[in-house]
C-alpha cells in the first residue's frame, strides 16, 4: 500500500494479500495507481490514506496496524491524528475504483 | 488520539491500535527492549487497544507482549485469537479451551479482554474453514462458557471466508466484535463496489457490524504495506 514492495527486515518476507489482489506484488501495482491521491495533495503518502480511509468509515472502531520499527509507530499515530480522510479524497477515491485500478 | 466505542463491549479504544503479529514483526522477532519501547511510547500516545493470535511467531507474540505487560502494568484491552484445526471439528469447545489456556499461560494473564475466533468463515465448512452453523451452534457457546467462566470478557470472529457465511453469523447478532478487511484497495466491506471490479466483495459487511452493535477492528487497513 505504500508502492514499495521492500520490506523491513524484522517483517515478514513476503505477504499473502488477504481479499485484495491476487499477489502482493499486484496490490503494489494498484497501489501504485493511488498514488494520485498524494500528488495532487490529498493525503501526505499512501500509508497515511489507508489509515485515515479506513477511519472515514462511521462503523469502524479502531484499526490495527503492525509495527517494524519505532518510526512506524510514530509515523501510524501521526496520520491517525489527522482524523478521518476528508470528501474531496474520498471523491476522488470513487473515481479512480470507477476504473478497476 | 480519537477513541470510539468497541460496540455493545461499551470499552473505549484509540482509533488506532497495536497489532503484535508477524506482518509488522516487531512483537515476534524484535528486541526485548524495543518491544517495551514501543509499547511504552503506543501508550503514551494513547493507544490502548493490543492484538494478537497464537499463531503469530508460534507463541512468541504472545509471550512477548505478556512479559511486557508485565513489566509496564498498563490499563489496556488486550485481544488474541483461536484457531481450531480441520482435525478438532466436533469437539470445538475443547479446541477452543484448550488454546485459551494455553494464551493465557503465554501472556500471563488470567483473562483477556478479547478472543477472536481465527479461522475462515465458510457456508460448508470445507477443509480450511470453518462453517457458518459450526461457528453458531458450537463455537459461540464454548466461547460463551469461557466468558460466564471469567476468561474472556468479550467474543467475536475474524470477519475472512466466504461473505454470505460471514453475513450470517454477523446477523444472529451474538458476537461482540469483528475484524474487517477495510482499506483502499478493497473498500468493499464499507461501500458497494463498481461491477467487475478485482477484488472480494465483502457485500458492505461494516453495515451489518453496526446493526449488530459490534465493534469492528480494522485488518490490512494498509493492505500489506512494507
Amino acid at each position: 500500500m505504500s508502492g514499495v514492495e521492500a520490506r523491513h527486515p524484522l517483517g515478514i518476507p513476503s505477504v499473502d494479500p488477504i481479499a485484495s489482489g491476487p499477489s502482493y506484488a499486484a496490490d503494489v501495482e494498484r497501489a501504485r495507481r493511488l498514488e494520485v491521491l498524494v500528488r495532487e495533495g490529498h493525503a501526505g503518502s499512501l500509508v497515511e490514506a489507508g489509515i485515515r480511509f479506513a477511519l472515514t468509515n462511521e462503523g469502524m472502531t479502531t484499526v490495527l496496524v503492525g509495527y517494524s520499527t519505532f518510526e512506524h509507530l510514530e509515523y501510524a499515530a501521526a496520520a491517525a491524528e489527522k482524523g478521518p480522510l476528508p470528501r474531496a479524497a474520498l471523491d476522488r477515491l470513487a473515481a479512480l475504483w470507477q476504473e478497476k485500478m | 488520539m480519537e477513541r470510539r466505542i468497541l460496540g455493545k463491549t461499551g470499552v473505549e479504544v484509540a482509533v488506532l491500535g497495536f497489532g503484535c503479529g508477524a506482518v509488522g514483526g516487531l512483537m515476534v522477532r524484535g528486541t526485548a527492549a524495543d518491544q517495551e519501547r514501543a509499547v511504552a511510547r503506543a501508550l503514551a500516545l494513547g493507544i490502548n487497544y493490543f492484538d494478537t493470535a497464537p499463531i503469530y511467531g508460534d507463541g512468541e507474540s504472545e509471550k512477548n507482549l505478556g512479559r511486557v505487560l508485565k513489566t509496564l502494568r498498563p490499563n489496556v484491552v488486550v485481544g488474541t485469537k483461536v484457531r481450531i484445526p480441520d482435525e478438532a471439528r466436533g469437539r470445538a469447545a475443547q479446541a477452543v479451551t484448550a488454546s485459551l489456556e494455553a494464551s493465557l499461560g503465554r501472556l500471563g494473564l488470567e483473562r483477556v479482554d478479547l478472543l477472536q475466533l481465527h479461522n475462515l468463515i465458510s457456508a460448508d465448512g470445507r477443509a480450511g474453514t470453518i462453517g457458518a452453523t459450526a461457528v453458531l451452534d458450537q463455537v459461540v457457546p464454548a466461547l460463551d462458557t469461557l466468558r460466564r467462566q471469567g476468561k474472556i470478557r468479550f467474543f467475536g470472529i475474524t470477519a475472512l471466508g466466504d461473505t454470505p457465511a460471514l453475513h450470517r453469523v454477523i446477523d444472529a447478532r451474538v458476537l461482540d466484535t469483528a475484524q474487517v478487511c477495510f482499506n483502499l484497495l478493497n473498500p468493499s466491506a464499507g461501500m458497494p463496489l463498481p461491477a467487475g471490479y478485482p477484488a472480494h466483495d465483502f457485500g458492505e459487511l461494516l453495515a451489518r457490524t453496526r446493526a449488530a452493535g459490534m465493534g469492528t477492528i480494522g485488518i490490512r487497513v494498509l493492505a500489506g504495506a512494507p
